[in-house]
This record gives structure tokens, C-alpha cells and sequence, in this order.
């Protein structure tokens, strides 16, 4: 597993007066799990910084951790201090979009939405403008992936076993903060401060060339311990024991690790080239990412990419827009856009249909093997940017939500209304078949009912509709109709009772009728 | 190691303090490494001192300490020798010759008392580094003058301890340019302020225009180059230019720490200048005008010599082409590469 992975590069790094104590928890699949993990082994006992590992920054904590005392000062509830950057227009990226309600005076965090392009308006609660003398809507954050936790994280996780991850967990202490008791604050960073989280391909390229414009200063190729690199004119990092042939350009935004080649005439920029690499004559390098040992044949070219350690693209071949995997290898004169491949033959699937040659095979996520890759192809081609990286699950979230923002809702929807019905008629079933309580079934009900965040009349149309399906289910042992529904219903009789009160339940009881008709 | 991931994630700041440190980190090497002769101990601080200033290049000093160090082991090691060989009476003409017995010594004799010799000697050019400052600050007063007009540049502390010295007894008026875009000028203008020493800030692009009024340009600087240039903050270039345009004297202040036997042999020299993050000359919320250009924020400027008229450091004042001597009288000649 990769916690033996991270155990052993943990003991193998050095890490100053820093002490690290890995904690592994089986079977975790999110951030909530591993936070009831640690509240379980209760190991946290203060305010703690929570990060992930694909963090990059120069943010004073110390700063940050002296806000969230003093939010805490104020607020005894205070649970987390997200710390944002401010970003201006930059991010293309719509995915990490967030769009925030602060309150100006104490800068408590009022409401958050991320990503709402598909309906391309805020919907902000009226009482939260309505109850504060001035609030400020940001959209020109970027998360910096950073947060300062109280000790009270770990149990509200605990507490709601749904939130999986922080998005979740901003959202719901914000749409509960008096059950919860619970608020969260934002503090943005000072000048000079810069962090992000690398999420995609897309921000990955982004944080790189930020990197590299030395944003993160002192965090920058040339003061790196161990690895150092000499700055030199137009943001170009070079290593020692590299050879440039003549008349190779080297134009700007470039990091090259030792013992790499450039051919003659080549032309590398804005990329990032690893160790012992080789790109041979005329080839060009644009926006593109070479991890060690990968070879450029001659007269290549390569843009928007991400070549795996040991890929060899042979002569005369364009690669674009697409990721390789490590030892891909791409044929001579071949055209390689907008594709992942990977070295080995996928486990499912048609070897003839994703072969593209002998070490290079089209790499699908295994959920979405259906998926059209003719309009994903035609997608890529239009955006000329990093863009056309971004995971293959959210570009079909955003067609979808491009051409019809309303039927992704209402799919959505379609969907806990099932899953809900299907609930209620087990319970009905249940009670019918043990003979409970007819009181007990309602308690049952209801907590289905604010699990899938029903309305009343909802309930009373389910509740009828299940009601009436049962029948269905009992004719195949009772041939007669009547006496079943009869009985049912005699039975069922004080739920139907506690929830048709008035005309308009009765209303919405005569539709679920007419439906099964 | 410690010491340089106190460095560098900022919990020792200034030159000052890094100097300290390093001189207490490399007393630390000497009395508690185990080592017979003084070649072992040359070898062990040489080697230590490769990796520290490796991995703090900008950090000069550092390297200079290593080098101090190494010169007070070489003089210990050659005065108890000669106890030991009880040659007592130095010759004129053995001073005059070489570097007298030692001179081709390959310091591998076990000598008793060294240890304590050496670690004396540093606990004693520590003190000298601490008293420093005020040193410097003591010979204000034959610097500057009764209603005189000084200009300085961003925020020094020699600079600062300096001028307030010389207000203790005189009435002088200072400039003070703030130093874009770090603006440091306007903490020092502050401070100067409170002094009360009649302080004006002036913004970066009027050196130039009010650099005629100005009687006397104090500065201090990060690092003074073996050929006796400045490797200065940003800036500093632009007021010299600026004083020379209207013959006013330029006045450095420079602790003997701050000395390098190293020279300036191009711009694009590694380990010479540091960018620092571009934030400050633009926002990183101006977005997506930040990706159709590039962005510089360097920390340091070059100073040539000629444009300097005087050193003041804690021994006294010393003109820019007699640099070369300090730096024989501070570092063994071995010890100028480490």
C-alpha cells in the first residue's frame, strides 16, 4: 500500500525540528473519514492546521493561527478559519470557483458555493443580508487548501456521518450553525503570501507557472536544499551538467534538471523538463511537463502535455493536449491529441480499440467507459489551453450543464425521489409484514422524509403511491384485489391519516391515485 | 543543521543575527568535535562551512564567518607552536619574509592548549561582533555635522543606531527614499521620527531631483565585495549614480562581517542577486495580466567602487581601495574559496 510508501519517505527525509507521526486509517476513502479516524483515536487535542498534501505556499501560519485565537476570542463556536487567497480574474478554472457571503465587520463566513456555473446565479438567503449592516460576496478567492481547525472538527464529523469532505462540511455547519453551534471564519492572506492546492491537470500547470514566476519566493527552484538550480534571464531555471546545442532557444518560464540534452534549433518553453532528458533537433516544447529520463525525437512537437518518466516520443511525432504515462511510447510520425495513454494494455476493454502501438494503450477511468470520446476530442480541440485536461468525469458534468442547466437538477432530484419511495415502501413493508405499530412507522417515515429533504406534499404523494404499490405486491399471493387493498389500508390507516389532514393533501393523495392508474 | 531551517523559514532575520549564529554554531564545532590536530579542525570547518554556504548563498556573511573562523584556528595553531618551540622573539626580518614559522605548516602537529586558545579567541571576536554596532554608531559624530542634509535608502539598522547616535548632540535633517516596493524607507522614517530627528520620506523617484540639497548620502549595505563594491538593496545604485551627479559623498556603513573576498565578475553571477516574489511591483489579483509578462522584484543592486567615498566600519573609516587590505588582515588567502 502507499502507506508503507509514505512511512518510509517520511523517515528517509529530513525534516529540522519538525516531528512527523504518520497515522494510517484502513479503509478511508475521504477526508471525513479520516477525521472521524482521528477523533476516534482522539489523538488531536488542540486547534490544529488541516492540509493537504499537494499544497504549495509561503503563508505565515502563525499569523493565521493568531486570527482563528482571536475569532475564538469572540466566538466560542468558531470551528475552522479558511484561508483564502485573493486572486482576481485569474483562474480559468471554473471548478474551483467559490463564491462567498462574508460578513465585513467579523468576517464570519455566511454562505459558500462552489462551482455554481450550472445556474449561473447566487441564490443567498434574504435574512442573511437582511440581519447585517454590510456583507461583502467575494468571487475573486482562490482556496488556498489551507485551514485552521478547532478542537471541535473531529466530533462534528463525527456527529454527521455524511460529510466526506470540507466543502461538506462548510456547507453544512453554514446551513445548520445554531444546531451546531458551530461558525466558520475566513482569513485572507498578506501581501507577499501565496498558496494553492493542486486539484487537476489544470491547476497543476497554473501552480507550476506561478512556482516559476516565483510567487512562492523563498520556495523557488533556486533555493532548494538539495536540488539547486541557477536563475537566469526570463525565468529560466537550469541545473548543473546540461548541454544546450547551438542555436536551441530556451525562451522563457523554464526549469531543466541536470544531465538533459537540447538539441540543435529546438525551442523549449514555458515547460518543465526533468532530469536526463533528451529532445533532439527542431523539436519544439511548449507548455508541457517532462518528467526524467523522457526522449524528444527529432523535428517533435510537443505542447500542453505531460509526459510520464521514461516516454519516448519518437521522430517527426505531435503530441498535444494529452497525458502519457510513465514509459509511453509514441511511434514515429504519429499524432497523438487530446488522449491518455498509458504503457500497458488496460485490464477491460478491446486491446484493438485502445492500441495505438506497442507501449502505448488509450488509458480510460474504469466508470466511464462508455463515454463518447468523438465529442470529448472536438471539446479539447476548441479550448487552446490547459483546459483540455481537466478529468474527463467534469468536462461531461459541464457539457451537460452548458446546453441544459435544468434537466442535471432535475435528474438529480428524480433521483432521491426514488431512492426515497423505494425507502418508504421497505418500511411499509416491514411494518406490515411484523405488525408493528402503525405510530412507529410514521416516526420511520418522517426520518426518510428529512434524510432526502422531502416537502410534506411530497410525503403524502410517496406515501400514498407505497400504500398503494403493496397491493401490488400482495395480489400475487391473494388473487383478490379488493380484499387486499381493503385490508392494507384498514391497516395503514392511521398513517394515511397523520398525513392527509387537509384538501391540499388530499389533493396531492387523489394524484398519487391517479398515477397508478 | 537546525540552524539553516532557522534561516531560512525566517526565525533568524537579519545579517546581524545570522552572523551570530553562525559564529556560535562554528564554536560549536570546534569544542565539541572531536579532533587531534588543527589540520582535522580546518578540514571539519571547511567542510561544514561548504554546506552552509551552499545552501544559504545569499547569505555572505555566513561564508565570511567560516573564513574568520578558519584565519583565528591558523593564528592559534601558529602562536602555540611557537610557545612550544619558545621562539619568542619574532625577527623583524621573519615578519617581513613570511608568515614566519607557520608559513608552510601543514598544521598537522598535536598541540596542547589549542582548543582552549582557539575557543577563547572566538568567544573574543564574538564580542567584537556584538559591540559592532555601536561601535559604529560612536563615530557619528565625526560624520555628521550640525544642520547638515542626509540622504539614506530603505530601512538599515546601522544605519538607523547611527544616525539616532549623531542626533543625541546635533540638529541635522534626513531624507529618507522608501524603497519600492518593499517600502522599508517609511518603517526606518518612523523610527527616525520618534528619534526626533527631522525626517522626510521621499518616494524613490525624487533621489534624483532633490539629491542637490543634500550634504551627505549614509547607507548601509548587505554585503561589501572584495574590490570594494556593494552588493546593496535595490536602489542604492540609482543614489550613488544620483550623489556622484552632484559630488556628494557617499558614505557606507559596513561591519568587518559584512566583507567578502568574492567579486562581481557578471550580472547574471549566481548567488549574486535574489529575486524575491514579484508581489509588491504587481498583485497577484491583477490575474490575467500576469501571464502575458514577466515580472521582476530583485532584491539586491551592485554598487561599483568608484562610487562609494568612504567605509565606516567598527574599526573606522576606510576608503574603497583599501579593501584589499582588510581582507588580508581578516582571511588566510587559502581560505578565500572554501
Amino acid at each position: 500500500m502507499h502507506a508503507d510508501e509514505i512511512k518510509k519517505f517520511v523517515r528517509n527525509g529530513c525534516w529540522g525540528r519538525m516531528t512527523i507521526t504518520v497515522v494510517i486509517s484502513e479503509g478511508c476513502r475521504s477526508l471525513g473519514d479520516a477525521m472521524r479516524d482521528l477523533d476516534a483515536k482522539s489523538i488531536i487535542r488542540g486547534d490544529f492546521i488541516l492540509l493537504t498534501g499537494n499544497v504549495v505556499g509561503n503563508i505565515q501560519l502563525l499569523n493565521a493561527l493568531d486570527r482563528h485565537k482571536r475569532y475564538q476570542l469572540n466566538d466560542k463556536g468558531t470551528a475552522m478559519t479558511l484561508i483564502y487567497k485573493e486572486c482576481g480574474k485569474k483562474r480559468k478554472n471554473r471548478q474551483n470557483d467559490v463564491y462567498l457571503v462574508v460578513d465585513a465587520a467579523s468576517s464570519r463566513l455566511l454562505y459558500y458555493d462552489k462551482n455554481p456555473d450550472s445556474r449561473q446565479k447566487l441564490n443567498v438567503p434574504l435574512e442573511i443580508l437582511l440581519e447585517r449592516d454590510e456583507v461583502d460576496i467575494r468571487s475573486d478567492l482562490l482556496d488556498t487548501g489551507v485551514c485552521i481547525c478547532s478542537v471541535s472538527v473531529p466530533p462534528l464529523f463525527s456527529d454527521n456521518f455524511d460529510f466526506q469532505t470540507k466543502d461538506d462540511f462548510v456547507r453544512g455547519l453554514l446551513m445548520n450553525d445554531e444546531i451546531l453551534e458551530s461558525s466558520v471564519y475566513c482569513h485572507l492572506t498578506a501581501q507577499g503570501e501565496y498558496a494553492a492546492s493542486v486539484t487537476n491537470w489544470n491547476d497543476y500547470h497554473f501552480i507550476s507557472h506561478d512556482i516559476i514566476h516565483r510567487w512562492t519566493y523563498p520556495q523557488v527552484p533556486d533555493t532548494c536544499y538539495d536540488e539547486l538550480y541557477s536563475y537566469r534571464r526570463n525565468n529560466v531555471y537550469i541545473q548543473e551538467g546540461i548541454s544546450l546545442a547551438t542555436g536551441c532557444s530556451i525562451v522563457e518560464d523554464v526549469v531543466i534538471g541536470s544531465g538533459t540534452t537540447v538539441g540543435e534549433k529546438a525551442i523549449v518553453s514555458s515547460s518543465v523538463i526533468g532530469k536526463n532528458c533528451d529532445i533532439a533537433e527542431n523539436a519544439i516544447v511548449q507548455y508541457s511537463y517532462l518528467f526524467n529520463n523522457v526522449k524528444i525525437g527529432s523535428n517533435c512537437k510537443i505542447q500542453y502535455c505531460v509526459l510520464g518518466e521514461g516516454c519516448i516520443v519518437e521522430t517527426g511525432s505531435s503530441v498535444i493536449h494529452s497525458i502519457l504515462g510513465p514509459g509511453v511510447v509514441v511511434e514515429t510520425e504519429s499524432n497523438v491529441c487530446a488522449t491518455r495513454l498509458q504503457s500497458t494494455p488496460p485490464e477491460i476493454g478491446d486491446d484493438k480499440e485502445t492500441k495505438r502501438g506497442d507501449r502505448a494503450y488509450v488509458y480510460r477511468p474504469d466508470d466511464e467507459f462508455e463515454s463518447d470520446s468523438d465529442s470529448e476530442v472536438m471539446e479539447l480541440q476548441n479550448r487552446n489551453d490547459w483546459i483540455g485536461l481537466v478529468d474527463n468525469s467534469v468536462k461531461e458534468e459541464d457539457e451537460s450543464s452548458d446546453s441544459d442547466g435544468e434537466t442535471d437538477n432535475d435528474q438529480m432530484s428524480n433521483e432521491v425521489f426514488l431512492v426515497f419511495h423505494s425507502e418508504v415502501i421497505d418500511s411499509l413493508i416491514r411494518g406490515y409484514e411484523d405488525d408493528i405499530l402503525v405510530q412507529n412507522l410514521v416516526l420511520e417515515v418522517n426520518s426518510s422524509r428529512y434524510a432526502y429533504n422531502m416537502t410534506l406534499s411530497e410525503v403524502n404523494y410517496y406515501v400514498t403511491r407505497a400504500v398503494l404499490s403493496l397491493a401490488d405486491k400482495e395480489l400475487a399471493t391473494n388473487q383478490n384485489r379488493w380484499q387486499t387493498t381493503d385490508k392494507l389500508i384498514t391497516y395503514f390507516l392511521p398513517l394515511l391519516k397523520n398525513y392527509v389532514r387537509n384538501s391540499l393533501a388530499m389533493m396531492d393523495c387523489l394524484n398519487a391515485i391517479e398515477v397508478r392508474k | 543543521m537546525g540552524f539553516l531551517y532557522d534561516v531560512k523559514y525566517g526565525k533568524i532575520l537579519g545579517t546581524y543575527n545570522i552572523t551570530i549564529e553562525t559564529v556560535n554554531l562554528l564554536k560549536d564545532i570546534v569544542s565539541n568535535t572531536d579532533w587531534k590536530t588543527a589540520q582535522d579542525l580546518l578540514q571539519t570547518i571547511r567542510s561544514q562551512g561548504k554546506i552552509i554556504t551552499r545552501k544559504l548563498p545569499f547569505e555572505s556573511s555566513v561564508g565570511n564567518m567560516v573564513r574568520r573562523v578558519l584565519k583565528i584556528v591558523r593564528e592559534e595553531y601558529a602562536s602555540c607552536k611557537n610557545k612550544q618551540a619558545d621562539e619568542v622573539e619574532e625577527s623583524l626580518h621573519k615578519i617581513v619574509t613570511g608568515d614566519g614559522p607557520a608559513g608552510g605548516d601543514d598544521y598537522s602537529s598535536t598541540l596542547g592548549g589549542l582548543r582552549p586558545a582557539i575557543l577563547e579567541h572566538i568567544e573574543e571576536f564574538r564580542t567584537e561582533l556584538e559591540t559592532s554596532a555601536e561601535n559604529m554608531a560612536q563615530q557619528a559624530r565625526e560624520h555628521i555635522h550640525a544642520n547638515e542634509i542626509i540622504m539614506t535608502l530603505g530601512k538599515s539598522e546601522v544605519v538607523e543606531a547611527f544616525l539616532k547616535n549623531a542626533a543625541k548632540d546635533r540638529k541635522f535633517q534626513v531624507f529618507v527614499a522608501t524603497c519600492g516596493p518593499q517600502n522599508c524607507g517609511d518603517e526606518l522614517a518612523v523610527s527616525l521620527a520618534k528619534a526626533n530627528i527631522a525626517t522626510t520620506v521621499i518616494p524613490d523617484c525624487a533621489i534624483f531631483g532633490l539629491m542637490s540639497r543634500v550634504n551627505k548620502v549614509i547607507v548601509g549595505t548587505h554585503t561589501v565585495m572584495a574590490n570594494g563594491g556593494l552588493r546593496a538593496v535595490c536602489g542604492s545604485h540609482s543614489v550613488a549614480l544620483a550623489a556622484r551627479h552632484y559630488s556628494v559623498p557617499v558614505f557606507v556603513l559596513a561591519p568587518l562581517y559584512q566583507l567578502s573576498p568574492r567579486y562581481l565578475c557578471s550580472y547574471d553571477q549566481d548567488a549574486f542577486n535574489s529575486f524575491v516574489s514579484p508581489e509588491g511591483v504587481l498583485k497577484y489579483s491583477d490575474g490575467e495580466l500576469l501571464e502575458l509578462m514577466h515580472v521582476y522584484n530583485p532584491a539586491f543592486d551592485y554598487v561599483p567602487p568608484d562610487l562609494v567615498t568612504l567605509f565606516i566600519s567598527n574599526t573606522g573609516g576606510h576608503a574603497p581601495s583599501y579593501v584589499y587590505r582588510l581582507l588580508s588582515e581578516l582571511y588566510h588567502p587559502e581560505d578565500y574559496e572554501l
